[in-house]
């Protein structure tokens, strides 16, 4: 019964093969999806390059920086087709957990998660430690201020997590920098136009001021 | 001539408990025979009857030209004609219907006596006729006429002897010789009344009563005894020589009474023998009848209930003759699908024969492959896809191995991911369509199967043809994890033709 019907199958099938897309605007749309899609491949290739140590930090860094940027752009472009970026990833079976670790939820390289053990001189060390004080005092400053949009606190943010990363003479595990790590994951994965409410504010300017204690605690001994 | 009420002064009356013993009889025949109408009033008339006329007895004799009983008074009643004493024999029957219908009254004369030739009131059968009977009612009464026919006869008696000495003319002539007392002592023959009858003084003959003194009455015990009691009073009479030889001719009781063998009272039980008999009969018929009538209800229920049975026989016969054909059907449609499956096992074995050649001879890319365009794009991109992972796989390889930069191998894992996934997009609308047109296959498929109107077939067909109605839309879901996602792929693959 099978053979007599397949002969009735090709009758009735088209016989065409199939294109992706047929006018520019899905094609345009296809290309966007693709760029997201190979964001996110490359970001994971990168990392376990980086975990295999066939990368040296500071490419890594700045490479991961950049997609980093540039996953963050695509996003926004691509708001209406991938609400979830984690459906996509489902759809297109892209099986990248580091990657959706990095970009979506921590949205720093990870050099900047775990200092690298860089030799510094004492000059070094004490400019790293001004910038770090001026650091933290702005970006508490700048809350006091109610400047607690996503974008303005951000860049502060991540400035004083990289200078407290500089401060290797700190050691890995350094309390303050974790909840600022936190605070970091938090605001990466809010909208560049949102805004830290009263409470939030106040937790972060509370967190920051605990950071700066200890840091201060630290540099005096 | 002396009236009724002569008659009456001439006999005294008889006892009670003689007319009692008649009617007892009377009552006796008369609820044997049941057929008379009044049987009270018979009874009346008759005690009456038998009060006047104590010569009268009643009997009852079988009519078999009528089939019935009828009762009759049997005896003589008196006249006097020139003062002598004479007793005429006569039968009076009494009809069912009486007092509607009038008796019937004949004369009985003896052998030795002959009717008068064209008397008044007697034909030559003895018929009796008279004007009371003509002109008879239910108010006329056995008694009343019997005293008017005393009264007619004693004027004209209708009855002579038959003896050559006499002439028919010659009334003297006739008995005169009043009858002996029934049953009476041959001695006691009082009865010549040949000089004595006028004054009265001449006793009556009582029935079976000794002579002079008692008047009792005792009913004749047979006719036979008292017919020899009187031979012997008449030979004693005439021993005495008081009279004429020819005319001591006792007045002739019958002895050959007119219907067969008389039946007095010891007789009677044949009748009722007669009649058991006949109740028994009865009995038995009304049996025979109700068994019978049982017999038949019965017999018509059990015919009721065969055919009942014999209907419900019919239905399942026919039922199962439904199933008998309904079951050939399917044996029927079996055997042919058993046929079709051996075609084919034929088929595929010679297509086995023709290419069963050592495995490095086959081409397997030549035996096998994908059916259709689609399926052979599909299967191309898959392999692109994999292609591609695997060229991933060697790029980190030799990136660890320092054969290439990093920017090099940034470079190249970007690109090959972005064709990867303009691959696995195209995959997933190719596998798209594929499904759409098998479920167009299938639903053509059912509604062949109903017999559908063409329309919806060729409705069906453009629908087969791929397009993607609006611009950006969702990309398809995609289902397995990867692998599997592969394996559903190639399963969609068959012989070629």
């Amino acid at each position: 019964m099978n053979l007599k019907n397949n002969t009735n199958n090709t009758s009735t099938q088209n016989l065409k093969e199939i294109k992706l897309y047929s006018n520019n605007i899905e094609r345009e749309m296809y290309d966007n999806l693709a760029e997201l899609y190979s964001i996110i491949k490359v970001t994971e290739h990168l990392e376990k390059a980086y975990i295999r140590d066939d990368v040296p930090p500071k490419d890594y860094t700045t490479a991961c920086s950049k997609l980093i940027a540039q996953f963050k752009s695509s996003q926004t472009l691509l708001k209406d087709h991938v609400p979830n970026v984690a459906q996509f990833m489902r759809d297109y079976d892209l099986n990248c957990k580091a990657a959706y670790d990095r970009l979506v939820i921590k949205g720093f390289p990870s050099t900047l998660e775990h200092s690298t053990n860089e030799s510094s001189t004492d000059t070094a060390m004490a400019k790293n430690v001004a910038e770090a004080v001026q650091l933290f005092i702005t970006t508490m400053d700048s809350i006091r201020l109610k400047l607690v949009a996503v974008d303005g606190i951000y860049p502060l943010l991540s400035d004083l997590m990289e200078s407290l990363n500089r401060n290797s003479w700190l050691g890995p595990t350094f309390e303050g920098k974790e909840k600022i790590k936190n605070w970091i994951s938090i605001l990466n994965q809010m909208k560049a136009t949102d805004e830290l409410d009263d409470e939030q504010s106040r937790q972060l300017l509370f967190d920051l001021d605990n950071s700066y204690n200890i840091f201060y605690k630290a540099i005096k001994n | 001539m002396y009236g009724y009420h002569g008659y009456q002064q001439q006999m005294p009356q008889p006892t009670h408990s003689v007319v009692d013993g008649k009617m007892h009889n009377l009552n006796t025949y008369l609820n044997y025979i049941r057929a008379y109408r009044d049987p009270l009033r018979v009874a009346k008339d008759l005690k009456e009857t038998f009060h006047l006329f104590p010569n009268l007895s009643p009997y009852y004799e079988n009519i078999p030209s009528r089939n019935i009983n009828l009762i009759n008074i049997k005896g003589t009643i008196p006249i006097c004609f020139k003062n002598i004493n004479y007793y005429l024999p006569i039968i009076v029957w009494v009809p069912l219907n009486y007092p509607l219908e009038y008796p019937t009254i004949f004369l009985d004369p003896t052998p030795e006596m002959r009717i008068v030739e064209s008397h008044q009131h007697a034909n030559l059968q003895g018929l009796v006729y008279h004007p009371y009977i003509s002109s008879w009612n239910s108010a006329s009464t056995l008694g009343q006429c019997l005293k008017l026919l005393c009264d007619a006869f004693s004027f004209k008696p209708p009855l002579e002897t038959k003896s050559p000495n006499s002439s028919p003319s010659t009334t003297s002539s006739q008995y005169n010789q009043p009858p002996p007392p029934y049953g009476s002592s041959p001695s006691g023959s009082p009865v010549n009344s040949n000089g004595n009858n006028n004054t009265g003084s001449i006793p009556p003959p009582p029935y079976g009563s000794s002579p002079g003194a008692s008047s009792n009455y005792v009913p004749p015990p047979s006719y036979d005894s008292s017919i020899q009691k009187k031979n012997a009073a008449l030979a004693a009479a005439a021993s005495k020589g008081l009279g004429d030889p020819s005319i001591a001719i006792p007045p002739p009781i019958p002895q050959k009474p007119q219907p067969p063998p008389t039946k007095s009272l010891p007789q009677i039980p044949p009748q009722p023998v007669i009649d058991k008999k006949k109740e028994l009969i009865d009995e038995c018929t009304i049996k025979l009848q109700e068994i019978l009538s049982q017999y038949y209800d019965t017999t018509v229920k059990e015919i009721k209930d065969f055919q009942v049975h014999n209907r419900s026989l019919e239905e399942l016969s026919k039922k199962q003759q439904l199933e008998k054909g309904e079951l050939q059907e399917q044996l029927a449609l079996y055997n042919s699908q058993i046929d079709q499956l051996n075609e084919n096992i034929t088929q595929l074995e010679k297509w086995i024969k023709e290419n069963d050649k050592p495995e490095t001879d086959i081409d397997i890319d030549a035996m096998l492959g994908p059916k259709d365009p689609l399926s052979k794009q599909l299967l191309k991109l898959v392999s692109d896809d994999s292609t591609i992972e695997d060229l991933l796989y060697y790029l980190d390889k030799a990136l660890h191995s320092n054969r290439i930069s990093l920017d090099e191998y940034l470079k190249n894992v970007r690109s090959l991911s972005r064709d990867q996934f303009m691959i696995k997009a195209t995959v997933k609308k190719v596998q798209y369509f594929i499904r759409q047109n098998q479920q167009q296959f299938l639903q053509q498929q059912q509604q062949q199967q109903q017999s559908s109107p063409q329309s919806n077939n060729n409705q069906q067909v453009p629908k087969s043809l791929p397009q993607f109605q609006s611009p950006p839309p969702q990309p398809p879901p995609s289902s397995s994890p990867q692998n599997g996602h592969y394996q559903s792929q190639l399963s969609q693959l068959y012989y070629k033709q």
